[in-house]
């Protein structure tokens, strides 16, 4: 199935880039769930809504700026489109909400990503040993930031991936291309040698 | 720090980080961009969220096309029959009543059938109010081996 997928993908993209409008309309319709899903997503993460009207404003210029941009071209390989895609749809939405800030006269809001703080604090909460005692998280956060960024390369990112993400170790394995195993024993690793330099940190 | 500040300020493109994403860069811009993601949350960030919404996508593609494959597999097994039958009345004329009587009762199987009358209803009621989630939830319930005749 995975396979078939990825050989119908160059066929549609070639064909929308030679002006095809039955292949584009095949594009379109097989990508537009991907197309809200991925906006849908982006503002759940920085905790923002908008109308059924607005996302589909945002999804007819994402598809008309990839139409008249020829932007099919700069894929290297089918196999990213969908990922390409979900990138592109995620930050439509973003700049869909600078610009109705902007218009509505509103200041221009950080998008933090809310859900990666929350998880990072939960990490904490569940290992600091008397998380009721004068405790700022915030700072203990920061310092298990400073602590992630000095592992090797590949134990930060599973690290990472699994912190401030929450993801399992089968995403972990999926977004990176590692093993499980490899994936299981970094996070293993990381985690016993970030609780022992909370607790040095604590005392 | 002069270092890092330069990293974080060379962002990959949208389509290398699909690439990283799917597998398809070569090894030592897949190790770039690995090595840049490590460092950078807003790019970590782009990856992760991509890499959430084509998996969400893809769930649902294939939750959708199984639905649709199973309600077709039921419908028409029994429907197909009938028009066989119907059709193969007109041919073989010598057994036109026979084939005609296998077609009534094929056709009576099909509609009167309360089963699958009634799971079809159920199903679509289910997807008109609570989805695809719903309408599986229904679907698995009467695939269990309890309900099969």
């Amino acid at each position: 199935m995975r396979q078939k997928a990825a050989e119908e993908d160059p066929e549609l993209i070639t064909k929308c880039l030679l002006g095809d409008l039955a292949a584009w309309s095949g594009f379109t319709g097989k990508y537009s769930r991907l197309v809200y899903i991925s906006i849908e997503n982006r503002l759940h993460k920085i905790r923002q809504s908008l109308s059924r009207e607005d996302i589909e404003d945002i999804r007819q210029n994402i598809f008309t700026d990839i139409w008249k941009g020829r932007k099919l071209a700069d894929l290297k390989n089918a196999r990213s489109l969908p990922y390409w895609l979900a990138m592109v749809s995620g930050n439509a939405a973003m700049e869909y909400l600078r610009q109705k800030a902007r218009r509505e006269g509103k200041e221009c809001l950080s998008f933090d990503n809310e859900e990666q703080k929350d998880n990072l604090i939960d990490f904490l909460q569940s290992n600091i040993p008397h998380p009721g005692e004068r405790l700022d998280i915030k700072e203990v956060a920061s310092q298990i930031d400073e602590l992630v960024d000095h592992l090797p390369l590949k134990q930060k990112l599973v690290l990472k991936l699994n912190l401030y993400y929450d993801k399992n170790y089968s995403e972990i394995s999926g977004i990176l291309g590692l093993p499980s195993g490899t994936v299981s024993s970094y996070i293993k690793r990381g985690k016993e040698r970030l609780k022992a330099e909370l607790k040095k940190f604590l005392k | 720090m002069t270092n890092r500040k330069l990293h974080l300020k060379n962002h990959p493109q949208e389509t290398e980080l699909a690439g990283f994403l799917s597998g398809s860069l070569e090894s030592k811009d897949m190790a770039r961009v690995e090595e840049h993601i490590a460092g950078c949350p807003l790019c970590l960030e782009k990856a992760v969220s991509s890499y959430e919404s084509v998996k969400e996508f893809k769930k649902k593609n294939k939750s959708i096309k199984s639905i649709k494959d199973w309600i077709m597999k039921k419908i028409n097994f029994y429907l197909i029959l009938a028009i066989i039958s119907f059709a193969l009345s007109f041919v073989a004329q010598r057994y036109f009543l026979q084939f005609l009587v296998a077609t009534l009762i094929l056709g009576i199987k099909w509609v009167v059938d309360s089963k699958s009358m009634k799971m079809l209803i159920m199903i679509h009621e289910a997807w008109k109010s609570g989805g695809e989630k719903e309408a599986s939830r229904i679907i698995e319930k009467f695939d269990r081996p309890s309900f099969r005749i």
